[in-house]
């Protein structure tokens, strides 16, 4: 058993009193890490499975991070053929990212704009 | 324009053998739609789940989407669904009680909710820009 600690925190000042939030949460996990890959497909069809349904748990932690420094190059998450999550690139390393926990029964699968961004990503099975 | 910061700190010293550590920081400046609210779920199931946000309120708007079940009970568990431009659903998120999500909304689907217990509190938002 191992624990992953996760820290969130945003500001925005959209409206007439801005809004702060912290929020932190440990979960106890027993497999996971973080690794990056090339996401050579172009299409939900040709891309790649970064969290297959067979081997990956409801309630698994899924966190990406587009690494590419170009605004214009996404990187989308899709399962069951519909995009969920649209990453896009920042200088440097400061794209997209996102974490939440997976309700699975569906391939998670990436696809890129260009061919060549490169995704960080990380499954935390709790 | 409003500024929205959203910064995540990961760190697990204890699964491999070196540590894991990563910090990073989104900041957008060109921010002019959002905000959080708490609501309590009703629905139960995945047929009555109720309309979270609409795509076509955010049609070509890039918009990124906080979550978080506020209950304390970790099986108070609350479902968001992805429903696509042909009605199709399917469950995508599961927050177990206190457990919460971020992400760069994909543009191409609504978002439904409904709670393993009714009443279950779903603290939400979307900042998006016009």
């Amino acid at each position: 058993m191992a624990t992953l600690n996760a820290n969130l925190r945003f500001k925005a000042d959209v409206g007439s009193e801005k809004t702060a939030v912290i929020y932190t949460v440990d979960k106890t996990i027993t497999e996971g890490g973080l690794q990056r890959k090339k996401i050579t497909g172009t299409s939900k069809g040709a891309g790649t499975v970064i969290a297959p349904n067979a081997t990956i748990a409801a309630g698994t932690y899924l966190i990406v991070r587009n690494m590419n420094s170009t605004k214009g190059n996404y990187i989308i998450i899709s399962q069951n053929n519909v995009e969920f999550i649209k990453l896009a690139g920042g200088p440097s390393g400061s794209g997209d990212y996102a974490i939440l926990p997976l309700h699975m029964g569906h391939d998670i699968i990436a696809h890129s704009t260009a061919g060549t961004e490169i995704l960080e990503y990380a499954t935390y099975e709790v | 324009m409003a500024t929205l910061k959203a910064k995540l700190n990961l760190t697990c010293t204890d699964l491999l053998s070196d540590s894991i550590k990563s910090e990073t920081t989104n900041t957008w400046t060109n921010i002019t739609e959002g905000g959080i609210i708490s609501e309590a779920i009703v629905p139960t199931t995945g047929g009555a789940a109720k309309l979270l946000y609409n795509l076509a309120d955010f049609t070509n708007k890039p918009a990124y989407v906080y979550l978080r079940n506020t209950d304390t009970d970790s099986a108070k568990l609350i479902y968001i669904r992805t429903v696509d431009p042909a009605g199709n659903e399917d469950n995508f998120i599961r927050l177990k009680g206190g457990e919460w999500a971020w992400f760069p909304w994909g543009n191409s689907m609504s978002i439904k909710v409904f709670a393993h217990t009714t009443l279950t509190i779903l603290e939400h938002g979307c900042f998006s820009t016009d």
